[in-house]
């Protein structure tokens, strides 16, 4: 079972996703961001378990907010799922080298991501 | 009446103006060449123009010294007989110095890979040169201990051993340039020069030998030939310049073409990026809502509602499908993706049951002829989206109750993968045309196959990215056969 506890940050600027993974996340507690910046600061004050972060991004791009959890000293532990519509095998390896715990190639399934978030939030 | 004029005008080329006019010519164009040379070699710092430089730079000093004397001697009201001077003395041995140095800066270009006997051989000619420069200036001394009279320089033996360096210095080049003519570019032009330069020591020598210098005309007769050697080595030079200059505009040229189709090419790339972006978006929300629909996680749905979705579902897969396909063709078109090749055994790959699901769905029996184990050196994710390609062509192209064959070989040299089927094959003249880019069997107006037609030109280049080769058997109504080979 999903822990409600648990706290979510959904980086999305396409609100019909975002509103989508309100739906398939929604056991969880859940934020909502819709750029880097904003990420970011939202994830500084609620210090979210985990971060689905969408790569294409307006202002920071999702490597870079990546990038800055992995170098934050309190949010560095921070499970991070990215989710891009880049198909590259190189996209994928920097996204495991800025330091993603996992990585989604959009258009996915809900149960794919239900699934990995669940299997990141049990570590 | 002409013949005599001839004469005359040798005549006066032996006398002090005839003279002082000739190295007046020589020295002036000598002089264009040289700023030509110099100004090129300072362009582009190449050690041949800096030979030439030098080379030239000699003849022009000799050239300039000359003259110097001569119109000293001209203009400055002493009368003394050029012939009977000390001036050809001091004339050749400038010229000769100036020869050694010249003659091998044209032979450059054949030593260009062996510089150090091209640097010993212009020691050797100095030192040949130095010793005859020695044993003339001893002769001499003692022909002018030993006798009071105007010494006639003409006659003077040490003139022969000059003519006969300066011929050597002449013709050696021919020799060089005729055994390598096809390494030099201009070749026939340096050497009529060289020959034609060679012509005044050779009638000077004869002049000497034969009519002990005293065959005046000879002497005459001897002056144009320099002249013109040197007016053929200025066209041999200036082409060589002028060659190099187109070949510098050709280079822009190309250099810009090149930056053009770069930028062309990154434009491509960044299209393809926005268009992967804005088609993928919209097409991620269709999919996660029709899949959270269908699994009634937004209301429950009946079963005609059910059917739609599913539907629905079918067709945004297969948008997304080919979405993925022509993303895939122009990045490996854009030569973007790149292999990365492992020992796997492709046997687990190949078994997997969710692969062949489509086709079971349609009734066809998937035959498999795989050896326990097969490990092959090859990119495991591009192998399998060719086999993927071929297997979801194989089911779209067999109708129900068909089978289709996968096997596997090893040989001695090669791997063959094989998938073949009993479906409704191809004809023969379309059996080219397959693997062009948005190719259907078929007439297109009739189509009776979904697809964006690129699923075989993908497999075709994801094969020749292998290093592989790909061949297709097919008997309309009996069957296609699809065999790729990799190199093991």
């Amino acid at each position: 079972m999903a822990d409600s506890t648990k706290k979510i940050l959904v980086v999305e600027d396409e609100k019909n996703i975002a509103q989508a993974h309100s739906i398939i996340l929604r056991d969880y507690k859940l934020f909502f961001a819709q750029d880097g910046e904003e990420a970011l600061s939202l994830a500084e004050r609620h210090r979210p378990d985990l971060i689905v972060l969408d790569l294409m991004l307006p202002e920071r791009n999702g490597y870079d907010v990546c990038f800055h959890i992995r170098q934050h000293p309190e949010l560095k532990h921070t499970k991070i799922v990215m989710v891009t519509a880049k198909t590259l095998n190189a996209d994928e390896e920097k996204g495991v080298f800025v330091g993603a715990d996992h990585y989604i190639r959009k258009p996915f399934e809900p149960d794919e991501l239900r699934e990995s978030v669940k299997r990141l939030l049990s570590q | 009446m002409l013949l005599e004029n001839i004469h005359r005008f040798f005549f006066f080329l032996t006398t002090n103006e005839g003279t002082l006019l000739k190295y007046f010519l020589e020295l002036t164009i000598l002089s264009t060449i040289l700023y030509m040379i110099i100004s090129e070699y300072i362009r582009s710092r190449e050690q041949e123009m800096k030979f030439l430089a030098i080379g030239f730079g000699l003849l022009v000093f000799e050239k300039f010294t000359v003259t110097f004397f001569l119109w000293y001697h001209v203009f400055g009201n002493i009368p003394i007989y050029i012939a009977n001077s000390r001036l050809p003395l001091v004339d050749n041995c400038l010229e000769i110095l100036a020869l050694i140095l010249f003659s091998n800066a044209f032979l450059y270009p054949l030593f260009r890979n062996r510089k150090k006997i091209f640097y010993s051989k212009i020691l050797v000619e100095l030192f040949v040169y130095l010793v005859t420069l020695m044993s003339v200036a001893i002769t001499w001394s003692i022909i002018l201990s030993t006798t009071s009279n105007i010494v006639n320089f003409n006659l003077f033996k040490g003139n022969l051993l000059f003519f006969g360096l300066k011929l050597y210095l002449l013709i050696l080049p021919i020799i060089y340039i005729l055994h390598a003519k096809k390494k030099m570019r201009y070749a026939n032009g340096i050497m009529f020069g060289f020959l034609l330069y060679s012509i005044a020591p050779m009638i000077s020598l004869i002049n000497v030998v034969f009519f002990r210098g005293g065959q005046f005309q000879l002497y005459g007769i001897v002056h144009p030939f320099p002249l013109l050697a040197v007016l053929l080595f200025t066209r041999v030079v200036y082409l060589k310049l002028a060659d190099k200059l187109t070949l510098q505009e050709r280079l822009k040229v190309s250099e810009k073409r090149f930056l053009e189709a770069k930028e062309i090419n990154k434009l491509k790339d960044e299209f393809v990026s926005v268009v992967s972006h804005e088609l993928k978006t919209p097409l991620t929300s269709i999919k996660l809502y029709l899949s959270l629909l269908r699994k009634g996680e937004l209301g429950s749905v009946n079963d005609d509602q059910a059917k739609a979705i599913s539907i629905l579902q079918e067709e945004s897969d297969r948008l997304t499908n080919m979405v993925n396909d022509v993303l895939d063709l122009s990045k490996l078109e854009a030569k973007k993706s790149e292999i990365f090749k492992e020992n796997v055994n492709i046997i687990d790959m190949l078994t997997e049951n969710p692969h062949y699901k489509l086709a079971e769905k349609k009734g066809i029996r998937i035959i498999k002829h795989l050896p326990q184990e097969m490990t092959v050196t090859v990119d495991l994710a591009k192998f399998r989206q060719i086999f993927l390609n071929l297997l979801s062509n194989a089911v779209k192209h067999t109708s129900e109750g068909g089978w289709i064959r996968i096997s596997l070989a090893k040989k001695e040299k090669t791997w063959t993968f094989t998938v073949e089927d009993n479906g409704e094959g191809i004809q023969k003249e379309q059996i080219p045309l397959l693997f062009k880019r948005f190719y259907q069997a078929g007439d297109h107006m009739t189509r009776k196959h979904s697809g964006t037609g690129l699923g075989l030109s993908i497999v075709k280049e994801l094969v020749n990215l292998h290093d592989g080769r790909i061949s297709v058997d097919s008997e309309p109504g009996k069957g296609t056969r699809f065999i790729i080979e990799f190199p093991l």
